[in-house]
């Protein structure tokens, strides 16, 4: 607020100085006197030049309002677009750990111990770059420290070692793309490696920013999420934030398929969040019978739902809150409407509203809901209390003024 | 860097105005033969001044017509935030990872007005909360920042610096926060590359401080992050401010930790400490004593035998919270026997039952001594026990 009206005040000062420096230079109209009319002539020349510049510099200014008013659209990516980066042939190709000595995978494991970055990013680098034989050491590496969960926790669980290791994934891409596309391939069979976990909070980030760069990585960790949603794995928060990271949406018969599975929150959560980001028809679709089906069994992720629906712009989503809010069940309406109403909506919307009022819900509901009115949506708070009389109840009445 | 901003923007308008005069100057002196032609000079003057009026009037109109409208536009185009916020601000909602390296690559590249560009979206930013914890919580826009961080640390130092220099007067500020967060790591990472930035960041921790130690916990970090002991003096602003209470805490810690320099300072805040620090004082007091039972003997005798009885008070209660020798039962009963709340006497003894058992059984044995009603009935319920428990053995 300070800084914007700083800023305004710059702008006033600017054009201010500019209409002095114009003012001083030109004094408006001056009548011409008997002496001034033996200068009629160059009076006249004098404002003919005046205006030619004036023209110009308006064209100057009319050109440099046109560019930013459609300023050059930001480069989708970047300029240098780089060629795809194929690492499949060597996930497929690298052989089994094992060929490196001790004493190199102590020397690194030894950084690690210390707390080392700069110099453990270092000693990385220079195996990135010896080629097949320094990505063999630094297999070996991974597979040495998830034999020590604690130590791999550690480096990435301090920040000072994250800041150092990030490094490495900006500074080598492709390098550090082909050693963690040969580290998920060759421990696909043990899919809970505590670096396994780090790699699939950082690859899907990774892989966006360089989307296509790295097309193998990309397809076969998208590969690998729909085999593990599908064999059960649990979980499913940090699969569905990298599948979505990657752009990908699992198939929706597999979701429905979890969802009529789960029975924690968790897991709940983590499939109602995924379908929020779908936001299409068939999550509209899989959400409502969800809705339909656990209403008294898991009253806590129908209103998480429901809360998901409202967000949701997908076509389908107001007929949905019609069916609920026209019902005779008052524990449908009651969460339906409060959920409807968890999101920003226009004063349009206070009949609706007031309609819930003057149900048969119970006051403690209503309280509930207009304390959320209170905190989301004050406009139609506002609205309701202007045509409080219309509220039938005295409590309810009483509360909402309060 | 609003000053510095206003300055660049003023220099600027001058320099437009300028040009300005200087064209129409030239304009004005330039000695170009009249366009109206032969036949017109000819013509009687009479005759000629009507159309020159009219023409006259017609210019001046169209001149004053020509000047609004060239205000208005230069108006429009100085808007100080220019359109570099906008396009970072554009990614920013968009959540656009590349653009938004794109856009910040080109300004942080882009010596002292790409800085500054920067520093102005940053503070966009910081103005709508909610768009600061987005750029520095979405893994998006955060790995764009890393990648530049990585791939420029030299500009990246350098942009630090000039937001370092630019936000000092704004203490509170999210840029600044972000600044405590960052800057340590990464110099250490770079490990003595960067020499006057670690200096200037050392000062800029020194100047908050005195400023009153917004963001405190992230400077101490900071201060931890660098192995930076700041004066101790520098911390004397925050601890003397009753309106910074809160933070007396952390502080206090600190000091406790500078050796004989921070003690210096720790008594005598206790001692010039008025009525409205109280509580911090009492805080002084028990880090006081906690260094005397660490080793540095003798220290906390001067508090617990205080003339000013809240301070002698509070001394005495930290100064049972460690074990004491039976030559100190007087001071336990004293301390019972003062004014005290009941809360704390209940207090006192459990720890004198846990850390000087000794003077505890003393005390259950001379309950008689103990004038404070509450204290005593706990000593006598204690003795009623231990009798019925050395009965029920025997």
């Amino acid at each position: 607020m300070r800084v914007e009206k700083m800023a305004r005040i710059r702008v006033l000062s600017a054009a201010g100085l500019l209409a002095l420096a114009l003012a001083a230079a030109f004094p408006a109209a001056p009548m011409p006197s008997a002496r001034a009319r033996g200068d009629v002539t160059g009076e006249l020349q004098r404002l003919k030049d005046r205006i030619r510049s004036l023209e110009e510099a308006i064209a100057a200014e009319e050109a440099k309002r046109a560019a930013a008013a459609s300023p050059s659209p930001p480069p989708a990516v970047e300029e240098d677009v780089r060629e795809s980066f194929h690492t499949g042939p060597w996930a497929q190709a690298e052989g089994p750990p094992g060929s490196t000595s001790k004493e190199t995978i102590d020397g690194l494991l030894a950084l690690a111990v210390k707390g080392d970055g700069p110099g453990l990013v270092a000693a990385i680098q220079k195996q990135l770059v010896a080629g097949d034989k320094g990505h063999a050491v630094l297999q070996d590496f991974l597979h040495a420290l998830d034999k020590s969960p604690s130590l791999a926790k550690r480096l990435v669980g301090r920040y000072d070692l994250a800041f150092a290791l990030m490094h490495l994934a900006m500074l080598q891409e492709e390098g550090w793309a082909r050693l963690a596309h040969s580290y998920l391939s060759a421990t696909r069979k043990t899919t809970r490696t505590v670096l396994r976990g780090y790699l699939y909070s950082f690859l899907p980030v990774f892989l966006q920013f360089h989307r296509g760069r790295f097309p193998d990585l990309e397809e076969d960790l998208t590969a690998e999420i729909l085999q593990l949603v599908q064999g059960g794995d649990k979980r499913l928060r940090l699969l569905f934030t990298a599948a979505e990271s990657l752009g990908y949406f699992l198939p929706i018969d597999l979701v429905e398929k979890r969802l009529a599975q789960a029975t924690d929150f968790q897991a709940h959560s983590a499939l109602l969040l995924h379908l929020g980001a779908r936001d299409d028809k068939d999550a509209v679709r899989v959400l409502k019978h969800f809705v339909s089906q656990n209403m008294r069994r898991y009253g806590g992720a129908v209103s998480q739902a429901l809360v998901t629906l409202a967000r949701m712009s997908a076509p389908g989503v107001e007929q949905v809150f019609r069916e609920l809010t026209w019902t005779k069940d008052a524990l449908t309406y009651s969460k339906a409407i409060r959920a409807y109403f968890a999101i920003p909506r226009h004063e349009g919307f206070a009949p609706e509203a007031r309609r819930y009022l003057n149900s048969r819900v119970s006051f403690p509901d209503k309280k509930l809901f207009i304390n959320q009115l209170r905190r989301v949506n004050p406009g139609i708070l506002d609205e309701l209390r202007q045509v409080a009389e219309q509220i039938t109840s005295d409590e309810v009445r009483e509360f909402l003024l309060k | 860097m609003h000053e510095r901003c206003d300055r660049f923007r003023i220099i600027g308008a001058i320099f437009t105005a300028a040009a300005l005069l200087a064209l129409t100057a030239g304009s004005c002196s330039r000695k170009t033969p009249p366009s109206v032609s032969p036949s017109q000079e000819e013509a009687s003057p009479g005759a000629k001044e009507p159309p020159e009026a009219a023409e006259l009037e017609k210019l001046r109109a169209r001149a004053a017509a020509l000047e609004a409208q060239l205000a208005s536009l230069a108006d429009k185009n100085t808007l100080p935030a220019g359109d570099a916020p906008a396009v970072l601000m554009g990614h920013l909602d968009s959540l656009d990872g590349p653009g938004m390296y794109t856009a910040m690559e080109k300004r942080l590249l882009g010596e002292e007005k790409g800085r500054r560009e920067l520093l102005q979206f940053f503070i966009a930013c910081d103005q709508e909360h909610e768009k600061i914890l987005t750029l520095t919580h979405d893994s998006r826009l955060v790995f764009a920042m890393l990648r530049l961080v990585a791939l420029y640390p030299g500009e990246t130092a350098a942009l630090c610096a000039y937001m370092i220099r630019n936000t000092r007067e704004q203490t509170g500020s999210f840029v600044r926060r972000e600044i405590y967060n960052f800057l340590p790591v990464f110099l250490n990472y770079h490990r003595g590359k960067y020499p006057e930035l670690r200096q200037l960041l050392k000062e800029d921790i020194v100047f908050q401080l005195q400023k009153g130690g917004d963001y405190l916990y992230k400077l101490m970090l900071a201060m931890r992050d660098l192995q930076f002991k700041p004066p101790v003096d520098s911390m004397l602003p925050i601890l003397y401010s009753e309106e910074k209470r809160s933070l007396h805490g952390a502080v206090l810690s600190h000091l406790a930790g500078r050796g004989d320099e921070g003690l210096q300072a720790i008594i005598r805040f206790v001692e010039e400490g008025g009525e409205g620090l109280q509580q911090s004082v009492s805080q002084a007091l028990k880090h006081i004593v906690d260094l005397d039972a660490a080793g540095r003997k003798g220290l906390a005798l001067r508090f617990v035998g205080h003339q000013n009885p809240v301070i002698r008070k509070a001394a005495t209660f930290y100064y049972f919270g460690h074990p004491r020798e039976p030559a100190d039962f007087e001071r336990a009963l004293g301390y019972l026997n003062s004014e005290v709340t009941v809360a704390q006497q209940t207090l006192i003894i459990g720890k004198l039952k846990r850390n000087s058992p000794a003077i505890y059984q003393q005390l259950i044995e001379e309950s008689g001594k103990v004038r404070a009603e509450k204290a005593k009935a706990i000593l006598e319920k204690a003795a009623a026990r231990a009798k019925k428990e050395a009965g029920d053995e025997g």
